[in-house]
């Protein structure tokens, strides 16, 4: 308290104190905004340390000690980041041991089977018990694969295993401390044998490779990004009706080459008073999409370093429930912003790279969910949003099946009263397998209230008061954290503000985001920080040729590779991108030749003045007269006119 | 004697002076007799020249008499099924979703699998009532009753699914576009709506036309127990009860025949109803599973999106409709007395017919929807066909994990109906029978196919998952079964399983225009009795043995 106020003895503390209670504020007490340097040698240095001498064999394997989801084991009660998918695995509640698929296979420890791809093609993904001898201590634990590791390099997390940790840490994982002496990170001549037994991992996400759809998460290297980074392309398919103006992220997408995708049904959010636009990007005057706060948001993954805090704040925001490890195994788990991680390449053993991306619900102002509720329990809100009512909602399903993204989270059983509440309620926490969970009665509804056992106060105080939990049955989805924006808008009204100024809201997943990757905020406003990255030739919307027009779009990532790493891995230049030219672009990845009947000029080129402030568009010309913000998603113009000739 | 008037046949019959039935012989080389080549004439539609009074006993017995023994431990266990049907239903609806094998990337599973099978299983009966009735195919009166009874069974099956598996069925009346609390319609836009529409319209129709059409031959076992119960007022009751079996028979069958006294003024109210009731669900045939389709038609998954559904999914419900209708009248053929007479070769080579027609309809469907996918440039359509249906995983890596699911859908849909080629198969029960029994399980693994392929892999690699069943899942389709084989044994038990009326009419006694005028072949020989070998075609005034030949022009 001294140290805060600045002071060293009662007196000056109680005239500080008088001050500070007068001018409502400690001056000078401020944090001092500080440059912090990287001493890049020092880390060098320490890097160094965690080395091994030699060349690992079968026979003499290297071991890596890492930090997992619960750090060094301090955070193993807690049942959000034991459910958080471990970064590269993806695997949950465990921390099995894991190595490279040609090991596996070398070793004959493929999980569940004799093909490495296959892994995930069960009811119940396996792993094979082994017992690990690192320097004479030894272990038995399961073996999983994980892509891109180093052939005969066994990866240990620490953190789990514990014995008296409480009902959630209990149970859940291998103690790996035992394999380990003190301070060590690294260790060689560990010796692996096969034990009986399998043991049952559950992962989040099923499916190492990104099957070549670029579509989806794109990325390019930084000579390519010099070269192309501003280009626009306008193009237009007369066969098509259609007129493009795409940055160099959608160039690289379905939409530059595809028919384009009519919608049947107007969206009335975009209709408009007015006969013409001021550009066809725009909302149309007069139309509700012309009021702000539009809601937008976009996470860039470039810097996005893949960590998983937004699924996790996202999960304390919103009272998302865990839902153990078993319901993980059957793809339950509910969390509504999830960081997908894919291999990329032809050969498990040396993929060319990982990629990954966060998804979460993108808001699609043409929301293929919204159509198939036959309860509109999921509609479209006048800021953008889209909305899932729970009260109305009575779990068809419909939306998730046609939801391209796949961000949809169905309540298969009542998740939220029972859930893992780490370790206060001993019956009610199960870690690892079993049924799911005998303890509690199976629905409360059924149970008159004054017989109904309450839940425990402090079980309550761990929800956010501001968010509805859901029943079973009922279908959720990242909400853009709406209650916050709304709580803003009522604060700005109640101080007679017009409009919720930029940064004073933000959701839950930007404001944990380490990196600042998300920006979210009012995308009509042109100052705001969402406006400008949306204006980004990185930006592009994941499955946007669908015609979705989501309002989070992703930023392509721009790696910038060391140059003698990119020779080593792809001598073709086939990430390059560097003779990338839409006439004739070599496009070897699956099946995506895009095809270019007509260019004009501006492909390859990009003389004159930057186009950054103009959106992308795909115009549908049938409709331009009806329709008139049919753009891959709503932009500003930043006071310039909108193209004349084809328009 | 074929041209003496229905009732004076059946007098003569009696007195001993025409013959009987049992001296009916088919015509060499047409099987049971009705699998005639000569395109001269028409066969019989009904064997063993029956009479009109025979045709009414014959039905009338079905449900008046005991079945047999095979009857009741059949029904036991088709009940103890349905209720274990029902058991897991109340689990799921106590517990959760959950308990079925659905997870967060495969949404629909065997839940709508079974929905679509079982609303397809009941186009048959629609069919076979409606389009064929305004075709005037007379072959469809053998099976137009059980068909229509089995469409109304089949809907009572499939719509349970969509009211069981939505996440809060005590909320499933949010479908109704009836007032709430929050003051909110239902979305039209939604296909799941139409569905709720469609389906209960086609359940309404079908309903409406199963019994009304019932109704004379209702009446027509009414008036036999009452007849008997006058003749014997001494039955026994039955045991534990006052009732007298044919008291019931009285009470339960009056009440459902609304009071049909057989008059002409019925008679025609009755075909006015019944075609304009044809009428109606003639469309309904195609709109319901169109609508169906729509569920996946109108969505954007790569698998779902097509428009070829609509004609596809039709000529699917057809397909497998015959087939169930085959694979349940086959059997009871066998086991009912005299069936064989009205449900003849012809008719079952007819159904065969049709299956092998709408296969092949279904069978150029699956090719297109392919060839489209790959013609198209989707790389994420294409990828659902080649990548998650067509190529095995044993074949190569990256192959389907459910290529045994497509594969037995093509075998059994495209391959086994081909036989019908053959005319000796397409003419044989026991071929029939087994391709009916392929062709159904084809079609579940159809259904199967296109939701779970699709959905197990869409769109985005990260959400890639398998989907497993759990016994929850299995143990509701296996009691949905249940219940459809229940309500049928018991249709085939109490009520006329044949279209009593209808059957009259199409006998060559009934035909207005008389004998001596259509076709004479050799199949008229044994009505002119025991005397008369010698008559071939031709007017009948070559009959000058025949006693009654100058009153053949009276009477008709």
């Amino acid at each position: 308290m001294r140290d805060r106020f600045g002071v060293s003895n009662r007196a000056d503390f109680e005239k500080r104190w008088r001050r500070a209670l007068h001018d409502g504020l400690v001056t000078d007490s401020a944090e001092r905004v500080q440059t912090p340097s990287t001493g890049m040698g020092n880390l060098a240095n320490a890097i160094r340390t965690i080395r091994v001498d030699g060349t690992p064999s079968e026979a003499a394997l290297d071991v890596l000690f890492t930090g997992g989801r619960t750090f060094d084991g301090r955070y193993a009660g807690n049942a959000w980041l034991q459910e958080l998918p471990d970064i590269g695995s993806m695997t949950t509640w465990d921390n099995p041991a894991l190595i490279s698929p040609g090991t596996a296979q070398k070793m004959g420890l493929v999980p569940g089977g004799d093909n490495p791809k296959h892994v995930y093609l069960r009811e119940h993904t396996t792993g094979k018990m082994v017992r690990l001898n690192v320097g004479g201590r030894t272990l038995e634990l399961p073996v999983w694969i994980c892509p891109g590791l180093a052939d005969d390099t066994v990866v240990l997390r620490l953190g789990y295993g514990r014995t008296r940790g409480g009902p959630v840490a209990e149970g859940s994982g291998f103690n790996t401390y035992e394999l380990r002496s003190a301070g060590q990170y690294a260790a060689g001549g560990a010796e692996m044998e096969r034990v009986p037994g399998d043991y049952w991992i559950a992962s989040t996400q099923n499916h190492w490779s990104l099957e070549g759809r670029t579509e989806i998460v794109r990325r390019v290297e930084l000579p390519a990004w010099q070269k192309y980074g501003d280009m626009r392309i306008e193009h237009t398919d007369e066969y098509e009706l259609a007129q493009s103006d795409l940055n160099f992220a959608e160039q690289l997408g379905v939409v530059s080459h595809a028919p384009p995708n009519r919608a049947i049904y107007h969206n009335p959010f975009n209709k408009g008073d007015g006969d013409d636009a001021v550009g066809k990007t725009d909302a149309e005057p007069g139309s509700t999409y012309a009021q702000g706060p539009q809601w937008g948001m976009t996470i860039d993954m470039a810097s996005c370093i893949g960590c998983g805090v937004c699924t996790i704040a996202c999960q304390s925001e919103n009272n998302i429930p865990v839902v153990g490890k078993q319901e993980v195994a059957k793809g339950r788990e509910m969390t509504w912003i999830r960081v997908d991680r894919y291999f990329v390449g032809d050969d498990l053993n040396d993929p060319e790279e990982v990629l990954h991306q966060p998804v979460a619900c993108v808001h699609c102002e043409n929301a293929p969910c919204e159509v198939v509720c036959p309860v509109n329990a999921t509609v479209h809100g006048p800021e953008g949003h889209n909305y899932m009512v729970y009260n109305r909602c009575i779990g068809t399903r419909y939306c998730a099946n046609n939801c391209p993204y796949k961000v949809r989270r169905f309540n298969f059983f009542d998740y939220a009263t029972k859930q893992l509440d780490g370790g206060l309620n001993a019956e009610t926490s199960r870690a690892t397998g079993g049924v799911f969970d005998d303890a509690l009665p199976p629905n409360q509804h059924f149970i008159p209230p004054r017989l109904r056992s309450r839940l425990s106060e402090i079980e309550k105080m761990k929800h956010n008061p501001n968010v509805t939990v859901r029943s079973r049955g009922v279908m959720e989805k990242c909400t853009y954290c709406i209650q916050r924006t709304n709580n803003a808008k009522i604060e700005t009204k109640l101080k007679g503000m017009e409009s919720v100024p930029e940064g004073f809201v933000q959701t839950a997943c930007q404001q944990a985001c380490p990196t600042n990757s998300i920006v979210f905020g009012d995308i009509l406003d042109p100052d705001s920080a969402v406006s400008k990255t949306r204006d980004s030739g990185r930006n592009y919307a994941v499955l946007g040729y669908l015609n979705t027009r989501p309002r989070t779009t992703h930023m392509m990532a721009v790696y910038n590779a060391n140059p003698e790493i990119l020779k080593a891995e792809d001598p073709e230049g086939r990430y390059k991108y560097l003779d990338w030219h839409p006439h004739d672009v070599k496009w070897v990845k699956k099946g995506l030749e895009p095809h270019y009947q007509h260019m004009d000029e501006h492909g390859g080129e990009h003389g004159e003045e930057p186009h950054a402030s103009l959106g992308s568009s795909f115009i549908d010309l049938n409709r331009r007269d009806e329709d008139a913000g049919y753009a891959l998603s709503l932009k500003v113009l930043k006071g310039a006119v909108a193209q004349g000739g084809l328009l | 004697m074929s041209h003496l008037p229905p009732d004076q046949l059946t007098s003569e019959r009696l007195a001993g002076r025409a013959p009987d039935a049992s001296d009916w012989t088919p015509e060499p080389g047409s099987g049971d007799g009705s699998l005639t080549e000569d395109p001269s004439y028409r066969a019989p539609l009904v064997l063993n020249n029956r009479s009109v009074h025979e045709i009414t006993e014959i039905v009338c017995g079905y449900a008046e008499k005991s079945p047999g023994r095979w009857w009741l431990p059949l029904f036991g266990m088709a009940a103890s099924i349905a209720g274990l049907g029902q058991i897991m239903i109340l689990y799921l609806i106590i517990t959760g979703v959950g308990v079925w094998g659905l997870t967060n990337q495969v949404d629909w599973a065997w839940d709508i699998t079974n929905f679509v099978f079982w609303i397809g299983i009941g186009h048959a009966g629609t069919l076979i009532s409606a389009i064929l009735c305004l075709f005037k195919q007379q072959w469809r009166t053998a099976v137009n009753r059980s068909a229509e009874a089995m469409t109304i069974f089949a809907v009572v099956c499939a719509g349970i699914f969509p009211g069981i598996h939505v996440g809060r069925a005590w909320m499933a009346w949010f479908l109704a576009p009836v007032p709430n609390s929050n003051w909110i319609w239902p979305n039209f836009r939604s296909p799941l709506l139409w569905d709720v529409f469609a389906v209960s319209t086609y359940a309404t129709v079908s309903l409406l036309f199963w019994f009304m059409g019932m109704i004379p031959d209702l009446a027509t076992l009414r008036d036999r127990a009452d007849l008997r119960l006058r003749q014997n007022p001494h039955q026994a009751r039955l045991p534990f009860t006052p009732f007298k079996p044919d008291m019931l028979r009285v009470y339960i069958y009056g009440l459902l025949s609304f009071g049909w006294r057989n008059s002409s003024r019925h008679w025609m109210r009755y075909e006015k109803a019944y075609i304009l009731l044809a009428g109606l669900s003639t469309p309904l045939v195609l709109s319901v599973h169109s609508i169906v389709s729509f569920d996946f038609a109108t969505s954007i998954l790569p698998g779902w999106h097509t428009t070829i559904f609509p004609p596809y999914f039709v000529a699917g419900a057809v397909f497998g409709g015959f087939a169930m209708v085959l694979f349940l009248l086959i059997p009871a053929r066998e086991l009912f007395p005299n069936m064989k007479d009205l449900l003849t070769l012809r008719h079952l080579e007819n159904m065969a017919k049709i299956i092998l027609v709408t296969g092949m309809l279904v069978g150029f469907a699956y090719a297109m929807e392919f060839f489209i996918a790959w013609y198209g440039g989707n790389d994420f359509e294409y990828a659902v066909f080649a990548y998650n249906r067509a190529l095995p995983l044993w074949l190569h890596e990256d192959g389907a994990p459910y290529w045994w699911a497509y594969w037995t859908m093509i075998i059994c849909n495209v391959f086994s109906p081909q036989v019908f080629w053959v005319k000796s198969l397409r003419r044989n029960p026991v071929v029939i029978w087994i391709v009916a029994l392929l062709v159904t399980i084809g079609m579940w693994f159809e259904r199967f196919v296109i939701i779970v392929t699709s959905l197990h892999r869409a769109f985005i690699p990260g959400e890639w998952h398998m989907f497993y069943p759990t016994w929850v899942d299995i143990l509701t389709f296996v009691g949905s079964c249940g219940i459809f084989l229940t309500l049928f044994l018991l249709f085939l038990r109490f009520l006329p399983i044949f279209p009593i009326a209808e059957i009259k009419a199409i006998l060559p006694e009934a035909d207005p225009h008389g004998h001596g005028d259509h076709g004479h072949g050799h199949g008229h020989n044994q009505a002119h009795g025991p005397g008369a070998g010698g008559v071939g075609h031709g007017a009948s005034a070559i009959d000058s043995a025949d006693p009654d030949a100058p009153t053949q022009g009276e009477g008709h």
